[in-house]
């Protein structure tokens, strides 16, 4: 899956934004100050997201934040890269390029002048929220961003469902007529709704915002006249001309044969005129017979073709390996790890000056101390950042 | 296609630095324009007198072969350079429409961005802060007066013709040279000041290290002995007059000579030789002399030094992109200008140098009973403390004391031969012979001539915090290279990552030197360093300030982890950000060994102060070509 390449999982969704002005939450009781009842949806969920974002930005100062208070998407420790975008319009690019000459031609065809023929631009029908999310996943998985979500939502319920009520199609089941949710299943409604509503407006991405190839294997130039084959890479060059040279084989083949395929056709059609009784000529029979092993011939290449084909988009399809150590986990702690590691090797040479008798227990105070096996903790503090709620 | 520079419309310091010891005090000033027309006309003044780029007469533009018609007709006596601030182009009437195409870095000026430098504006000289209309620095005149042409006339006086250029100087005519030339400069200075005051111009002061009023920050090269210069590896005294007299037989030097004798050294307050690395681009030297200077010092590519596209450091020609690096017309106005970053860096040298030694006898320890790579040298009479501080100075720069790349000179013994070898070749082509002489040229060249990645994978010799791997990584980061290159690819990195992040540098010390031969003075002699400010008046050239030196101070000194060094900062030049600086105790910077058999040895990890330098303002500067400061000053737009 493009979208899910090397442990990352790069979510995009464009969410079409709802257009008249802004309704709050069917049953959210106190409207928040920030509400303008004549303010559009799309206006609305800006000065919403703008919040967020500016809470971040003062929030960044570790220490004038408080602690406990976390980014919205620290909690889950597997967030790379987050954005909330609303796209109001696409942006015109200008004319598109045509040849001249043809252009020409055509409104002369069509007896109008040349300046007539306008572009057709691209318009949105109503602003869109992009949503842009990069995080890690196994290769593996075939619910990334239903484990992510459900990750996620415990902290950010709230948040998500309120940016996502802003969108065309975003609906929470109503009560039976005089009954009322639990607070459980109004929870799991809204959740249902978000997934749902991800879900369907999800694009497939090939490219993340957030690399770290660090580890990345290297590229093989390869050398034909000097580098000698390896087992392993022969069996790779086989499975190269088998899904890469075969079928082109195969097409020219088959388009070397379709034109006996088209004689013999011809010539079937010829001979229908031709008196019952009348001697068919040798030649036309082994023109016949030809046609019949050309057009044998062009429908199998075609079957190969296909499936070669699809050989070919599946193994694009499938991930890259996951790359180990580039989760955001093992990065926090690999970095973690470094800084204390070398703090604890300082502290064995200043105090003990290199005895070789101390190392032994400094380093086992340190593996207890920091726990190198255990990604989760210690490990670097995650930013206090913001959270629009108080945490509790 | 060679590119071609018209010198004569460059200014001088851009494409060669003065000569340290030829030039070895500047003046700083910084004005503030009043009136514009009034300002024009001190423009038009002082246009004739600004230095260009055109060579000086001397034996380096002999062994350069430069045409008589490229010369200058004589040897400079008084070198004058020009350059603008963002708001000081306002101030003089540049249209909206030319100055709006500016870059914004130099636009919004180093005080806006001193945030992002991780400089603390609280510790900033009032001079530099740009925050009122009244006196805001809009213009920087540096001044320089020539120390050779004094010291001629010295030596004339007294009917005595020792005059010889950049050599040690007996400590009566020295002085009497450089008051001569202190005296010659402050006549200099009144004729500045006199013209600037007539002509409606402000002379700030504030940005001086000596006291609130002086209008002018006064840049001087430190002074050595010969005795210090001989003494830089930490040899004993006695070994020192060895040395000297084995020079005197030899012929090495005069007869004459003492070890009291002094001369201007190119050293920095740290105490380490400064000045070596310095880009080489397309058009800096003639065409037969480029590819020679190239070497090291430029942009690596399959194995070959060439030099580096012009573009990177002047505007209006082409950049390592291939592209113009952003040049607001009209083109005559950007053409052969270029920006310079001006900070005025005060170092902590006690400081620095008291953390350091109190490393040292834990230094001593690991060198004894770790440090297995020093190689067959025998055993100096060296005492271990000395050696125990110079190794664990150099690790953190890159170089020993006196430059010698750690690259080629991994230990303390090494360091010593490579020395030795440099004195005698030095010596020998001073008796002039040609082979000697090519001999001593081929040497030099290791001082410049060297890479990371494929001479120092490891960072063994050269660790990666160090100040000259961060701030020129060479080859390293070439992004070809991966984790399990084999050598023959790890011997082709090209300099890829840095090629478009180098930047001229032209500063000079400020202040008054502290000796720093003993390593106890500093400790014992607390009184004598006082209160006096000292350090560096850095300044960068490059043609785009955020790209090049920007870049450089805030990824590469400030941050570390493109070395895999987390959040450490360079220990030398780095500054953490205010807001952190009390939460970080030292700069740790860890130095690998390997014993003979390749295989790693215990490493030491030693630490460099929070903070070895503040920033105590800056600015950032157009300097603009001869043919736009004609436009300025006739404003002709
Ligand atoms: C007061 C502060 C500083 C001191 C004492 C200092 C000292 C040194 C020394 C001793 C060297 C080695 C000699 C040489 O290669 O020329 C050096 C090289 C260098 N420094 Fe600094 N430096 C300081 C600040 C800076 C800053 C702020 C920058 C850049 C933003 C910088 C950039 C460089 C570069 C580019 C080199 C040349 C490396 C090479 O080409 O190999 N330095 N410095």
């Amino acid at each position: 899956m493009p979208s899910n390449e090397a442990g990352f999982y790069q979510l995009t969704a464009l969410l079409p934004v709802k257009t008249g002005p802004y309704k709050a939450l069917s049953g959210e009781k106190n409207v928040p100050q920030y509400c303008n009842s004549s303010q559009s949806y799309s206006h609305h969920l800006k000065d919403y997201l703008n919040q967020l974002s500016d809470s971040f930005l003062s929030n960044i100062d570790s220490k004038s934040s408080k602690s406990g208070d976390l980014h919205l998407f620290d909690h889950t420790r597997c967030t790379h890269f987050a954005r909330f975008v609303v796209i109001d319009q696409l942006f015109y690019n200008g004319r598109r390029r045509h040849d001249s000459l043809i252009d020409f031609f055509r409104t002369l065809a069509a007896g109008k002048d040349l300046l007539s023929k306008k572009d057709k631009i691209d318009q949105l029908e109503s602003p869109y929220l992009l949503i842009a999310i990069d995080f890690d996943c196994h290769p593996s998985s075939t619910s990334c961003v239903q484990d992510y979500l459900s990750d996620l939502w415990p902290y950010a319920s709230q948040e998500l469902t309120e940016i996502l009520h802003h969108c065309e199609g975003f609906y929470l089941p109503v009560p039976p007529r005089g009954k009322r949710f639990t607070s459980r299943t109004a929870d799991w409604n809204a959740y249902r709704t978000v997934e749902r509503m991800i879900l369907s407006h999800e694009v497939e991405t090939t490219y993340p915002f957030s690399a770290y190839f660090w580890v990345a294997d290297k590229v093989k130039r390869w050398n034909p006249s000097t580098d000698r084959v390896s087992p392993s890479e022969f069996k790779n060059r086989w499975g190269l001309f088998g899904i890469g040279i075969l079928p082109f084989l195969l097409v020219i083949v088959s388009l070397l044969i379709l034109p006996f395929y088209l004689g013999s056709f011809f010539f079937n059609w010829l001979y229908e005129y031709v008196p019952p009784g009348a001697e068919l000529s040798e030649f036309y029979q082994a023109w016949n017979r030809w046609g019949i092993i050309g057009f044998a011939l062009s429908v199998i290449s075609v079957i190969l073709f296909m499936f070669a084909w699809r050989y070919f988009i599946n193994r694009a399809n499938q991930p890259m390996p996951q790359i180990k150590g580039v989760d955001l986990k093992s990065i926090s702690k690999s970095l973690y790890l470094q800084g204390e590691f070398l703090e604890m090797y300082k502290r064995w040479q200043d105090h003990d000056g290199f005895s070789k008798s101390s190392i032994r227990q400094h380093f086992s105070c340190f593996l207890d101390k920091h726990q190198p096996s255990d990604i989760e903790s210690p490990s670097l503090q995650p930013g206090k950042y913001f959270s629009i709620r108080k945490m509790s | 296609m060679t590119t071609i520079f018209d010198r004569l419309d460059i200014q001088g310091n851009i494409l060669l630095p003065y000569g340290r010891s030829s030039y070895p005090i500047a003046r700083h000033f910084l004005f503030h324009v009043r009136d514009k027309e009034q300002a024009r006309a001190f423009l038009d003044w002082i246009l004739p007198q600004i230095t260009t780029a055109q060579y000086f007469p001397s034996k380096r533009s002999k062994q350069m072969q430069i045409p008589e018609d490229q010369l200058r007709q004589d040897y400079p006596e008084v070198l004058l350079n020009i350059a603008f601030t963002a708001s000081g182009l306002e101030a003089l009437g540049v249209p909206a429409s030319v100055l709006r195409q500016f870059p914004n870095a130099f636009l919004d000026g180093m005080w806006k961005r001193a945030e992002m430098l991780n400089d603390d504006r609280a510790d900033w000289n009032n001079a530099w802060k740009d925050q009122s209309h009244e006196n805001t620095t809009h213009i920087l005149i540096t001044q320089r007066v020539s120390f050779n042409s004094c010291l001629e006339k010295v030596c004339e006086s007294r009917k005595d013709d020792s005059f010889k250029k950049s050599d040690y100087l007996c400590q009566k005519t020295f002085d009497e040279a450089r008051s001569s030339m202190i005296q010659h400069l402050d006549q200099e200075t009144k004729r500045l000041l006199d013209q600037a005051e007539n002509l409606g111009l402000v002379a700030l002061s504030g940005h001086s290290n000596v006291d609130d009023d002086t209008k002018w920050l006064e840049c001087e090269s430190l002074v050595h002995t010969r005795l210090q210069d001989l003494a830089i590896a930490g040899i004993s005294e006695d070994e020192c007059l060895e040395m000297f007299k084995f020079q005197k037989d030899r012929g090495y030097v005069s007869s004459d000579a003492t070890l009291t004798d002094l001369r201007y050294s190119e050293y920095e307050h740290f105490g380490f030789f400064d000045g070596i690395g310095d880009p080489v681009f397309e058009g800096q030297y003639p065409t037969a002399f480029q590819a020679e200077m190239a070497q090291g010092q430029g942009h690596l590519s399959s194995g070959q030094w060439r030099p580096i596209a012009p573009g990177e450091f002047l505007l209006g020609y082409p950049n390592e992109a291939q592209e113009t690096t952003c040049h607001p017309m009209p083109y005559t106005f950007s053409r052969n200008g270029t920006f310079m970053a001006v900070r005025k860096l005060e170092q902590n040298v006690s400081e620095f140098h008291r953390t350091l030694v109190g490393q040292v006898p834990l230094m001593e320890q690991w060198l004894d009973n770790f440090e297995c790579s020093s190689s067959s040298g025998q055993p100096s009479a060296v005492g271990n403390i000395n050696k125990a501080l110079k190794v664990l100075r150099a690790k953190l720069v890159g170089r020993w004391d006196d430059g010698t790349p750690l690259v080629h000179a991994p230990t303390y013994e090494s360091w010593l031969n490579f020395r030795k070898r440099l004195l005698t070749l030095a010596g020998e082509s001073r008796k002039g012979e040609q082979s000697a002489k090519d001999a001593w040229k081929k040497f030099k060249t290791k001082f410049t001539l060297f890479t990371f990645e494929s001479d120092d994978t490891k960072g063994i010799r050269c660790p990666f915090a160090s100040h000259i791997r961060r701030s020129n990584p060479r080859d390293s980061g070439d992004p070809s290279l991966r984790k399990d290159s084999d050598s023959s690819e790890i011997s082709q990195a090209s300099s890829l990552l840095v090629n478009r992040r180098r930047i001229l540098r032209r500063g000079m010390t400020y202040g008054p030197a502290v000796d720093l031969t003993s390593e106890n003075s500093v400790l014992n002699d607390q009184n004598s360093l006082g209160d006096a400010e000292r350090g560096t008046f850095f300044v960068a050239i490059c043609s785009d300030l955020e790209r090049q030196f920007e870049f450089m101070q805030q990824q590469w000194l400030n941050y570390g982890s493109d070395f895999n060094l987390g959040n450490d900062i360079c220990p030398v030049a780095g500054a953490l950000h205010p807001s952190a600086a009390s939460d970080v105790k030292d700069i740790k910077v860890m130095m690998s060994s390997e014993r003979p058999d390749g295989s790693c040895s215990l490493p030491f990890v030693a630490k460099s102060t929070p903070r070895p330098v503040v920033c105590r303002g800056g600015a950032y500067f157009f300097v603009p070509s001869l043919s736009a400061l004609r436009l300025l000053a006739q404003n002709r737009f």
